[in-house]
């Protein structure tokens, strides 16, 4: 088991060493500088210059890539963002943990709406509940997440007949929120995170309870089933003892490779909720073309991508034995 | 000699006891029959231009009068296409009659699959008819998309007779921008996706083949590269390149989203390549080539096209998702995500502009997803339900 | 045959059917047969004749689209299809137990053998945890597993397949049963392995005191372990006897057919192997009259249009055949 771990571990950096090359000259590739920012006609070269000096932009690409990789390994730091006038650290640290919260929640609804629906489908195999969510899902999962997270804005947030029931954007309720306690803001907070969360959270769900259903029919027809049921356990235990284990260990390795479609869906869902966290960040440096905040926002979440599916592969092993005795 | 009452379209085969397939050709014809005759001013009108314009007159020749030049000639060529189909249809028919019964062909069982299952069918029927709207926009949009009216009387019309579908900010006619919006999708989504698939075979074929070195060397910068989310990466490089026009998004979507198919066609391959057959050909000495472009490539086909199929309702939604975020197709172009980008804001006063545009992507993805489904569950009997 | 029981399991007219897309398969259509207290009934045929389907549906295991249709099985007199599925729970595993052909896929691969057989004992009596551990602990120690107490904690993948069986074994016995039911339970062993592993069996069977229904294809091998057999043909039992009766004189012209073609140590080299022509009918549509007419060497016309029925020929012997006469076949004999 830990040598598994480790393993995975060991697969895990050269991958991030990758990316981070990877995207160090793919955005270097570009045409442009960030100082573009700047330009005027008008402006003095010589100005020019001094600017790309003080970014650094004057040194040799290679000089650039071993001062940026020793900047993020040793210290964190990602330089600076010339078009937010703040270390990209900065930015960074307050806009992640919103993301994360966001993504976390995401999943929870992710696996436990998928999961759920996909059992009961599988159990009333061509009942009126399996057609019902065989079509349902198809929609969903068709569906672009901002078309949803719209129609959730609708529905919940002021749409139909003016109930603002839940809030359609933010945070927090800014008006409000300094005479909260804290509890009152733990509260204001999960009201916020509810409709991004179950925009991101259901389109993945339908996904899920797709592959939970196959998975699940499939495992049922197996030999050891039909032992199990041979001993005298009810449908019951058979389904949820020894089916639901088995199903669960490909579902592991599918969410683990969806992790990049949750992440690309934030991008979007924090723009229709406006919700401040790495998607807005991304967007907002895709029109300011923040060269810096770009590297950033790449590394960030393929790190969070790789790191996820360390996590999927660690769970892979618990739930598998064959994997983890091998 | 083919008969007369073969030539016409729907009859020949109704006489035949191919009613559904009769009905279907007849409906067709009459529709475009209808549309020739509704717009025969308008093609009439564009022949005669366009006759003017080529005789050297000076006379003034914009995109639009070419795109009511094809489209009037694609609906003449449709009738003509329709009544060949026809007589030739049911010539052929008819020889299969007089002839033994030959041996079902694989294809004409995958085709029996895919017509038992009604949800397959009725994503073809989707596709087909997105297609034709896409082909006959100008005749089926009321205005010009991008043609601004009154911006004062005609700005934010609710939904009405004249405008179907109400007006934009910009008084431009909601319905016909929809309309419009068709062609980028089904374009987007079928460029794309060839460009993904042509690069993920190519790829994914020389890893599988090769293996070795350049297998690792290739599969771990597929690895790194699924590990990215798409959408970000793409937003990095349309932002950083400045260009957003269509061709563009199209060719950067196309570039990153091989990495699927490369992982497909290398698995694939890595079995068949163990398979006897290709033992056998290979002891008969057939070179690389004749092995991947007669056997291995021939025999991967059946997931390549399932998979592109399924993979263009994503495409589709990644350039929506693009153009919502104002990074995609860039106004006065309509695309589906754009239309819902111009609403931002007006939410709840506008609801009938995201509502049509969004539905619009709902019912395209679903027919290509249903239509992939059916493939799969037609050309795959292992992974029938 | 001297000794006479009474019987474990009776099972009368049974016929389970299979509602398919492509019409009805009778893959069980009326057969019977009795398995007496304490005794081995092997029950014979070729693959899809409808041997595997007669024990689910003994163990009420047979799932949609499958149907038992009619007739009774009778445990020690009581009917096992009129006992409801709550009841039948208490049956399976508890009274019956079976094992299958699959040793390498029968086990769970996510639980430990040890908790997979401590599951069937805690299902039907109230032990703790640590007690049925040892329970588990001494199965596998009578089915010879060395090392139990550290094997018990082992996951199914870390064990051979005959390992697995034993393990198969263990847990059918943990709690019991009256009857074994063996669904080809060597058929995917290696053949050294199959003899340890019907030997186990024979020793636990007189150890316990149970009934076994062996079911297999391999004639040599209930030739050995049973007292009685049965022999199906297409989804019917058409000859059942004394296993000696049966090799001595086979009365049907299937089971005559069966044995003429297996070879048998010290017969002389240039005799030629019988081979029963044709094939085993498509359970969908089975022919007219006597299903086995199309590859009989007897047949009439009448076996053609009258399907025979299993009568008794001689004293504890039946078979279902229009030809017999007085009790044998009208066939100018090779003795098997």
């Amino acid at each position: 088991m830990h040598s598994y771990i480790i393993r995975r571990l060991l697969i895990a950096i050269p991958l991030l060493l990758g990316l981070l090359t990877v995207n160090f000259f793919l955005i270097h590739a570009a045409p442009g500088d960030p100082t573009d920012i700047f330009y005027n006609p008008d402006m003095d070269p010589e100005a020019r210059e001094n600017l790309r000096r003080i970014y650094g932009l004057d040194q040799p690409l290679g000089v650039q890539y071993v001062r940026y990789v020793r900047g993020v390994l040793l210290e964190f730091e990602f330089g600076y963002s010339i078009a937010k006038k703040r270390p990209v650290r900065d930015e960074i640290l307050e806009a992640l943990p919103n993301t994360l919260q966001l993504s976390a929640l995401a999943l929870l609804i992710e696996l436990t709406v998928g999961i759920a629906i996909g059992i009961l489908a599988a159990v009333r195999q061509r009942s009126t509940f399996d057609n019902l969510t065989r079509v349902t899902a198809l929609t969903f999962y068709s569906m672009p997440s901002f078309y949803l997270g719209l129609v959730l804005l609708f529905l919940f947030a002021g749409g139909v007949s003016a109930t603002h029931w839940l809030p359609a954007s933010g945070m927090i309720d800014i008006v409000r929120h300094e005479s909260m306690s804290g509890l009152e803001k733990m509260g204001d907070r999960l009201v916020h995170i509810l409709l991004p969360a179950l925009t991101l959270g259901l389109g993945a769900a339908a996904a899920i309870s797709r592959y939970m259903r196959g998975e699940l029919l499939e495992v049922i027809r197996q030999d050891y089933i039909r032992t199990a049921k041979a001993k005298g356990l009810s449908e019951k235990v058979v389904v949820f003892k020894h089916g639901l284990r088995n199903a669960l260990i490909p579902i592991i390795t599918i969410v683990g490779l969806s992790l990049p479609v949750l992440f690309s869906g934030t991008v979007i869902v924090e723009q229709v909720f406006a919700w401040p966290g790495m998607g807005r960040v991304a967007v907002d440096a895709a029109f300011q073309r923040d060269y810096s905040m770009f590297l950033a926002v790449n590394l960030i979440f393929g790190t969070m991508v790789v790191m996820g599916n360390l996590v999927a592969d660690i769970l892979y092993a618990v739930v598998d034995p064959r994997v983890r005795l091998s | 000699m083919i008969p007369l009452h073969d030539w016409m379209p729907g009859w020949g085969h109704w006489r035949l006891g191919q009613r559904l397939k009769g009905t279907v050709v007849a409906g067709l014809f009459a529709l475009f029959v209808l549309l020739g005759l509704w717009h025969a001013r308008t093609i009439w009108g564009s022949l005669l231009h366009t006759a003017s314009k080529l005789s050297g007159a000076e006379v003034v020749y914009t995109s639009r009068d070419l795109d009511f030049l094809v489209t009037s000639l694609f609906v003449v060529a449709m009738l003509v296409l329709i009544v060949l189909f026809s007589g030739l249809s049911c010539r052929r028919r008819r020889q299969a009659e007089h002839l033994a019964k030959v041996p079902e062909g694989q294809w004409s069982i995958v085709w029996r699959q895919f017509q038992r299952n009604p949800l397959a069918v009725a994503g073809v029927v989707i596709i087909l008819a997105l297609y034709l709207v896409a082909f006959l926009c100008p005749f089926i949009a009321p205005y010009d998309p991008i043609d601004q009216g009154d911006r004062v009387r005609e700005r934010l019309l609710p939904p009405s007779a004249q405008h179907l579908l109400g007006t934009d900010r910009f008084a431009r006619d909601v319905f016909s921008r929809v309309v419009y919006g068709s062609r980028i999708s089904l374009l987007v989504g079928f460029l794309s996706v060839g460009i993904a698939v042509t690069i993920g075979t190519i790829v994914g074929a020389m890893a599988g083949f090769y293996g070795g070195w350049i297998e690792s060397l290739i599969m771990r910068f597929v690895d790194m590269m699924l590990s990215f989310p798409v959408l970000i990466l793409i937003i990095t490089v349309i932002a950083l390149w400045r260009e957003q026009s269509i061709w563009i998004i199209i060719t950067v979507i196309g570039l990153m989203s091989w990495m699927g198919v490369a992982r497909l066609v290398r698995a694939q391959f890595l079995v068949l390549k163990e398979r006897e057959f290709c033992q056998a050909a290979r002891a008969l000495g057939a070179g690389n080539s004749r092995l991947i472009f007669r056997h291995l490539l021939p025999n991967s086909l059946t997931p390549i096209i399932i998979s592109a199929t399924l993979r263009v309702g994503n495409t589709i939604l990644l350039e929506a998702a693009l153009s919502y975020l104002g990074l995609g197709v860039q106004p006065p172009t309509a695309s589906w995500g754009n239309i819902v980008y111009d609403t931002k804001g007006n939410l709840f006063t506008e609801w009938w502009m995201p509502l049509s545009a969004g539905l619009a992507i709902v019912i395209t993805v679903v027919g290509y997803n249903l239509l992939g489904d059916g493939l799969r569950d037609a050309l795959d009997p292992r992974l029938r339900e | 045959m001297n000794d006479t029981r009474p019987p474990q399991l009776q099972v009368r007219d049974l016929k389970t059917h299979f509602f398919t897309e492509d019409g009805v398969v009778r893959a069980v259509d009326g057969i019977s047969f009795v398995l007496d207290k304490g005794r081995t009934l092997g029950l014979v045929g070729e693959s899809g004749c409808g041997k595997s389907v007669s024990a689910l549906s003994v163990m009420g295991l047979v799932s949609p689209p499958g149907w038992i249709v009619e007739g009774e099985i009778l445990l020690d007199g009581l009917d096992l299809l009129e006992v409801p599925e709550s009841g039948m729970r208490q049956v399976r595993g508890n009274r019956i137990s079976m094992i299958f052909q699959e040793p390498m896929t029968s086990l769970n691969p996510v639980f430990t053998i040890g908790n997979q057989i401590m599951e069937a004992i805690r299902v039907h009596q109230k032990v703790s945890r640590n007690e049925a551990r040892d329970r588990a602990i001494e199965m596998l120690r009578k089915v010879k597993i060395p090392a139990p107490e550290t094997r018990v904690d082992e996951f199914p993948h870390q064990m051979s397949g005959g390992m697995r069986q034993r393990v198969m074994i263990a847990m059918a016995l943990a709690c019991g049963p009256e009857v074994l039911i063996a669904d080809e339970p060597t058929t995917a062993l290696d053949v050294t392995i199959q003899a340890q592993i019907m030997e186990l069996l024979a020793e636990l069977q007189s150890d316990l005191k149970m009934s076994i229904l062996l079911i297999t294809h391999n004639l040599g091998l209930v030739a050995e372990v049973s007292d009685h057999i049965a022999v199906m043909y297409a989804s019917k039992v058409v000859e059942y006897t004394g296993t000696r009766e049966l090799f001595a004189s086979p009365a049907h012209p299937y089971t005559h057919g069966l044995l003429t073609s297996v070879p048998t140590l010290g017969m002389p080299r240039d005799r030629e192997l019988n081979v029963i022509p044709g094939q085993v009918p498509n359970p969908l549509h089975f022919p007219s009259g006597c299903k086995f007419h199309p590859r009989c060497p007897l047949a009439e016309e009448r076996c053609q249009t009258e399907e025979p029925l299993l009568e008794e020929v001689q004293p504890g012997h039946w078979a279902a055949c229009h030809m017999i006469e007085g009790g044998s076949l009208p066939l100018s004999g090779v003795n098997p």
